[in-house]
Order: C-alpha cells, then structure tokens, then sequence
C-alpha cells in the first residue's frame, strides 16, 4: 500500500545485542536453582547406595567407624534452630511493632540503623564473641559443665535471625492502610488495642513472612553455630540436652569436609547432608513466597 | 459524516475505528472522522468519552497497554500519499517523531532544559551541536517559552513553574519538527495566564502543523475549535466547523452537553 | 474505664521498649567490646606485614589482600549478571508462569545455606570445571551466593524511576532499549549502587563457601592469579580462634575488628550514598 519510513540502521545491531543478553540472563537464575541441585545430587547420591538405609537412618554419627547416622544431625539442626525460633519470634514481632508503631521518628532513625548495623555483622565474628563471651556466661549461670551448648547456639541464632524478622515484619505493619488504624481510633480504641486488634491482624501473612525467612536463615547458619554448639554429635532426645553440647548438619559439613578424601564415602554422606539442607531450605521458602503471592493477590483484590 | 469544505486532502483519515481494552471495554466504538491540515481538531465531550485513546491511537501509543484490539484504520497522510499506520512494517519510532504529543501533566525528564528539548533529536541519532542549539532556539522559541529561560538553559527542567514546564513539553515535540501535534488536556493543572499563553502557541502554531486537542472542559473547546468533534461512551455523535457545533447543534446529545444539562 | 485502658497501653509500651532495648543494647555492646579489645593489636604493622610465628605474630596482610581479592571477584561475575537480570524482570518480562518461576528461583536463591553454596562451589568450580582451590572458584561461588540481593534491590531501584519518563521517552520517538540506557538505568544507578555494595558486604564476611572453594590458612605469600589459593579475613579469624593453641586473644580480637571495620565501612558507604542521591534526585 505505501514505502515505509526510512529505519536507523546503526542503533539497531546494539539493540538487539543488549536486549538479547538480557533476556538470556533473565532466565539464569532458574539455571543455578538446578546446577545446585545437580552438582549436590552427583556426589551425595552415590552416599545412598555406598551406606545401608540402617546406617544412614542409624542414631550414631561417627563417621570414622562408619557410622553415618544421620539423626543426631538433623535432630540438632531441629533443636538449635526450634530455640532459635521460640527466642527470636516473639522477640522479633515485639520489637518491629515497637519500631513500626510506637516509637517516635527520631528513634526510629537510630534504631533501624542499629538493627542494619547487626544483620551485617558476619557470622563468624559472632561465633567468636559467643565463644569467648556467651558460653562461659552460660556455664555460669546454668551451672552447665560447659558453656558451648545447644541454648548457645540457639541463643546466638536467635540473634542472626531478628535483624530478617524485625524488617520484614516491619514492613508489613507499615504496609498496612492509614485508614485501619484511624477507623479503630475513630470508634474510641486506644493505640494499644489498635496495634493488637487491628494492625497486627492486618499484616499476619507479612508477618508470618518474617517468621518463615528468620526461620530459614537459622537453619542455614554454619559459623556461629559451629563455633558455640560444641559439635558433639549426640542424641539430643531429652530436655538438659539443650545445655549439652550438639552438632548441627551444616556445622558437620563444615567441620569435617576438609579433612575428608574426595570421592569416599564420607565425603558423598557429607553431599547428602547438603542435599537434606537445600530440601528443608527450599520447601520453607516455597511456603514464604506462596505466602507473598497470596499476599499480594489480595492486596490486588482489597485495592480493586 | 464528511462536511463540505472543498477539495483539501485531510491530514489523517480515521475509517471505521474500533478500539477495545483486555478487560473487554470498549474505547472507541466505529469512528470514522478526517482531520485537515493547518487547523486545529478539538475533540470534546465527557470523561469517558475515548478521547484520549483516539488520540493515542495517532502515534501507536496504545501499543504500550497489554492487550488491546483494534479494527478498522488509520491513515497518515505523507509525500506519498496517506499511510496506514497499523500496516505491517511499519517505524513506529519514525511515526512518533511525525506525530507528537503533549499529556496532561507536564513530565520534565530528569536533565536540564536544553537537554530536555534535545531529548527526541539525540535520540534520532543527532549529534551536531550548532544544530542541536539552533533546534533547542526555535522550539522555545515556538513555544513561547524563550524568552523566561534563554539564560537557564543548563539548569534542571525540575526547577520551572507548572506554566512553563508545560511549554517546555511543546517545545520538546516541536524539536523533531512533527507534522501533528496531539495534546490531551495540556492546560488542566494551569492557571488562567498560562492556558492563555498555550492558546496563543496554538494559533500560532496551526499555520505549520495539524493540531488534534482534547481539552478538558468545554470553554477551552470553543475558544480554539476550527473544527470539533463530540465523544460520547466510545461514539462519535456530532462533527462539524467549530462556532457552529456549539451555537447550533445539530444532534440533541451534543446540544444537551453544551448547553451543560450533563457533564 | 479509660484509666485502666491507659494503664494497660503505658505498660504495654514499656513492655516494647525493654524488648527493643534488649535487642539493641547487645549489638552496641558486642561491637563496642570489639572495638575495645581490638584497637591495641591494631597498628600499621599488622595491617601491612605477613604473619610470623605461626600467625601468632606479625601482622595479617595476605588475609586483607585475599578478602579484598574476592570481593572484587564477586563484584565482576555478579554485578553485570544480577543488573541484566533486574532490568529483565523489571522492564521486559511479562507476568507469566516463567517470570513467576524466576522470582521464585531467586527468593530460593536467597535462601540457601552458605556452607551448601561452597559444597556447590566445590562440586562445581573446584573439581568439576578443574579451577581447583583458587579464588576463581571463591569469587564466582560467592557471586552466586549474592546474586539475589543485587538483583531484588536493583529491581527495585528501576521500578523506582518514574513510568511517566518512560512514557515520554517513547512518544519522543525512543526505542525500549534507548529509554532503558538513557534515563532509567542512570536514574536507577544511585539504588542499584547501594544495593551492590551491600551484596558485597555480605560476601566480604562470608567464611561457609570459601571453606572448600579457596581459603588457606598458612600461605607464605601473596596471590599472583586468579587461580591461587589465598588467605581471608573471616576464615582467619575462625582458624586463629579454634584451631590455633596459644594464639594472643588481642591478635584474634584485632582480627576480628578488621573484619568488622572492613564490612561496616561498606554498610556506611552504602547508606551515605542511599541519603546523597536521594536528595539530588530530580523526580
């Protein structure tokens, strides 16, 4: 029907380039989700044929007598982190209500930077502090006979894991409409009701968020657990074993992979363990963000 | 609906136009309408009425909403006769540098005056600055802004009045030398000197251009109307010469409207 | 009545405010401790010279080298990946299954345990791809390990940008990509900025990943390649702190504050360049 305006030839090679490369890239994470896995599945599989299901499933982890007992580890990665969790949960929430909703500003602007100031300190510098500060502390005051127990550990994680749960709960109160909090005031509730009656319930699923992430981080820990849990790989079955010493599943990778032959058995028991870690770790934040994208589909719904 | 007035070649032909939403809304219901050259074409009417999508569907900015479907054509006058704008092919960067378009609210790009003016000719790919400099002169000056800010013209564009920015935003379009310029409610946020000066740019302006407008309430539309069309839900009710749609209507809708027994 | 109610809402917030004062106080204390412990051992010898006497003396160089090695490391491998992928999702992708399994992947990402990232990195970089214990396979296990933070805050610094630019850019006859590289992307900058530095932050304190991918304890000398193993500052700190008998607590303190020093700086940086930009911003 008609010519075609005239197209500028010398942008369009540049372009396309960029816009290729970003369009690949953008499917990469999906790309590293599964290397992971598959570089942990070729050398912790062969563990599942190399030791009987009796062993791996056993309750003794010594792995220099071939006992690859699994239980001990998981059962104090399950203990370590269920304190960290009772610790940090409640501490977490109090705290982000605090910052989000009653705290002046000027506070806010000091106290929020402190918080960021403990989600950067690493790991391995509270494990050290905890080593040299927390644990005899411990011992003292629990009358234990040693200070590197699981409540250390929990205690230490406890600490890691609020600076994740204190934010993210906090942005979730802040999420909440201005016109929740002055409908409750309008009607005669006094702030503290508000903030339990109405705030709180508004933000349930940004705060259960928190909870899953903080969780998370805690079970992943490595170094400061390591460094004050005591890695003795027992069976922590009764309640004074919160002040008995326990080795967590990523302290043991951590602690023993060094000094292990490549391509033993020890070393693809050690790549199961991995595999157990990256399963537990991809199903809690599975649940996490089915909880945002719920989150957000009824954000859509209330906004429409 | 054609009116009589010779034999001038319009400058766009709209023929048939139908133009829904994803959601299934229905913007434009079979429109078909000429717009002629060096005259100013004031689509009125009330909100709702599609206005705004007719004028986006000048420039294919429509195409940036997900979703959306058209039928019938629109054509595009050019040196070789008028082109459909939805064919296959076609530049679509090239067609929005011949058909510009002003928003309601004044946008100033996040750089200096002068580059904001320059914006669209370095993004054609000039580079000669004697003739960026003349550009950047003759769209203020058009736009009748040259005069406020010829000393200012490093200084952030963030930095001028509603009045001006909204100029500033013409002289943008002028830049590239378009050959229609749209403008979807330019002087909604503008007080009363501002709207005054904008109108006197368009007057000026309608000698080298073809301006499509839609303004935002009906006062605006008869002061500058050559010629006016009335949107009602998607339909094109009435069209014809200016002064006459509005002191003698011809559709009882239209005459309802201006006669403001609904808005 | 309302005097009860009051009463309750004063406790209540008291009650807040010792919680807080609880979370808070600690961190102060902790870094103050450090602080005060540290500071002694702290001098230019140690920051420059190499370790003698079985790292009970001397100073601890190479590990400042090494962390400063893998951080630039990291920063190379993820920054022009995790920046591509923000603008990916923030300007091209389309809300469809595969960009939703995408964001999923990247909240997984996130959520991994560090010391399974170095079984990765191990896996991976050390053994299958052949670069062996070097500060290749440290940096790109780690870039991988920070990817998700690059991209999330990134992603954000361009949603940031305002859409009416965008827009404009376009009806001004620009192409997605010109208004991409033109304006949204140097608007974004300051944003993404932040977000890198505190990436690598993350990265510089990180001792789980480096364990099996690069991390040496004695080496005599400083790193020529990339493909050298080399010292680092947190892996330092662990081995002098539980491995080593009869290390000096001020050496370990010390270290331990250079580790801090090095990491809070770049919180500080991170954070003085988030308030800079956002009051010279145009929009």
């Amino acid at each position: 029907m008609t010519n075609k305006p005239a197209r500028r030839k010398t942008h369009h090679i540049g372009e396309v380039v960029a816009e290729t490369l970003i369009r690949t890239s953008g499917l990469s994470t999906i790309a590293f989700i599964l290397l992971i896995f598959a570089f942990l599945a070729r050398e912790g599989v062969p563990a599942f044929f190399e030791v009987k299901a009796s062993v791996l499933f056993g309750t003794r982890w010594y792995p220099t007598e071939g006992f690859f007992g699994l239980w001990p580890l998981i059962l104090g990665s399950i203990l370590v982190t269920v304190g960290a969790a009772v610790l940090a949960v409640p501490t977490g929430l109090l705290a982000a209500v605090f910052v989000a909703e009653v705290s002046p500003r000027w506070l806010r602007e000091i106290v929020k930077p402190v918080i960021e100031v403990l989600a950067g300190i690493p790991s391995v510098v509270l494990g050290f502090l905890g080593m040299l500060m927390l644990s005899p502390l411990v011992r003292q005051v629990f009358n234990a006979p040693t200070g590197l127990t699981a409540f250390s550990g929990s205690l230490v994680l406890a600490y890691m894991a609020l600076p994740t749960i204190i934010s993210v709960a906090e942005d979730a109160l802040d999420s909440v409409p201005r016109a929740y909090r002055d409908a409750a005031l309008a009607l005669g509730a006094t702030r503290w009701q508000t903030i339990w009656r109405v705030t709180v319930p508004a933000a349930r699923s940004g705060i259960l968020t928190a909870m899953m992430l903080g969780i998370g981080r805690a079970i992943g820990e490595t170094m400061a657990v390591m460094m004050v849990t005591g890695n003795a790989a027992r069976m922590p079955l009764t309640l004074d074993s919160l002040m008995r010493p326990v080795r967590t599943m990523t302290a043991t990778i951590a602690a023993e992979m060094g000094e292990v032959a490549q391509g033993s058995t020890h070393f693809h028991v050690l790549f199961a363990v991995g595999i157990i870690l990256f399963v537990i770790t991809f199903l809690v934040n599975l649940a996490a963000s089915l909880a945002i994208f719920q989150q957000a589909r009824r954000a859509e719904r209330l906004l429409s | 609906m054609q009116d009589a007035i010779g034999s001038r070649v319009p400058k766009i032909i709209i023929d048939h136009l139908t133009f829904s939403y994803r959601d299934g809304t229905e913007g434009l219901r079979d429109i078909s309408l000429n717009i002629y050259p060096n005259e100013i074409m004031t689509l009125f009417g009330p909100a709702g009425g599609g206005k705004s999508t007719l004028l986006r569907a000048f420039n294919r900015l429509n195409d940036l909403v997900v979703g959306t479907r058209m039928s019938g054509r629109v054509l595009l006058d050019g040196p070789q006769g008028p082109e459909d704008l939805y064919a296959p092919g076609v530049d679509v960067t090239a067609l929005r540098r011949r058909v510009g378009i002003v928003f309601a609210q004044p946008v100033a790009l996040p750089m200096s005056i002068r580059q904001n003016v320059e914006y669209g000719s370095t993004l054609a790919g000039e580079r000669d600055r004697v003739k960026l400099a003349q550009t950047v002169e003759r769209s203020l000056v058009q736009a009748a802004l040259w005069g406020e800010v010829k000393d200012r013209l490093n200084e952030p564009a963030i930095a001028l009045s509603g009045g001006q920015l909204q100029r500033l935003c013409l002289a943008r379009v002028l830049a590239l030398e378009p050959e229609v310029i749209l403008l979807d409610e330019p002087t909604s946020g503008l007080d009363p000197i501002s709207t005054a000066k904008v109108e006197q740019s368009l007057q000026e302006l309608k000698a080298n251009y073809t301006i499509v407008i839609a303004p935002h309430n009906i006062q605006q539309a008869a002061r500058v109307a050559d010629h006016a069309a009335f949107f009602l839900q998607g339909q094109l009710i009435e069209e014809g010469l200016g002064k006459a749609l509005f002191t003698s209507p011809r559709n009882k809708k239209t005459e309802d409207y201006v006669t403001g027994r609904f808005g | 009545m309302t005097r009860s109610r009051e009463l309750v809402q004063r406790l209540g917030f008291a009650f807040l405010t010792l919680v807080t004062v609880v979370v808070v106080l600690p961190i102060v204390l902790v870094v103050g401790y450090i602080v005060v412990q540290g500071a002694p051992a702290i001098s230019w010898e140690f920051l420059s010279q190499m370790p003698r006497g079985g790292m009970r003396e001397g100073g601890i160089l190479p590990a400042i080298v090494g962390t400063l090695w893998l951080t630039a490391g990291t920063a190379v491998f993820a920054v022009p990946l995790g920046v591509a992928m923000a603008i990916y999702l923030a300007e091209y992708a389309s809300d469809n299954l595969l960009t939703r399994l995408v964001r999923l992947s990247i909240i997984n990402l996130s959520g991994i345990p560090s010391v399974v990232y170095g079984l990765f990195g191990l896996g991976m970089f050390v053994l299958f791809l052949g670069f062996g214990s070097s500060i290749l396979a440290g940096a790109l296990t780690l870039a991988i390990m920070t990817l998700p933070v690059i991209i999330s805050t990134s992603e954000e610094a361009l949603r940031a940008v305002p859409q009416s630019f965008r827009t404009v850019s376009i009806s001004l006859g620009g192409t997605k990509w010109q208004t991409i590289s033109r304006i949204v992307l140097p608007q974004a900058l300051p944003g993404i900025l932040t977000g890198v530095i505190l990436g690598l932050e993350r990265a510089a304190g990180e001792t789980a990943p480096i364990l099996f991918t690069v991390a040496a304890f004695f080496l005599p000398r400083l790193p020529h390649s990339v493909f050298d193993q080399t010292m680092a500052l947190p892996y330092h700190l662990f081995v002098i702190s539980t491995q080593v008998p009869g290390m000096p607590v001020k050496i370990q303190y010390g270290t331990a504050l250079v580790l801090l020093i090095f990491v809070l700086s770049m919180n500080l940086l991170a954070a003085g360049l988030r308030s800079y930009y956002r009051r010279r911003r145009q929009w």
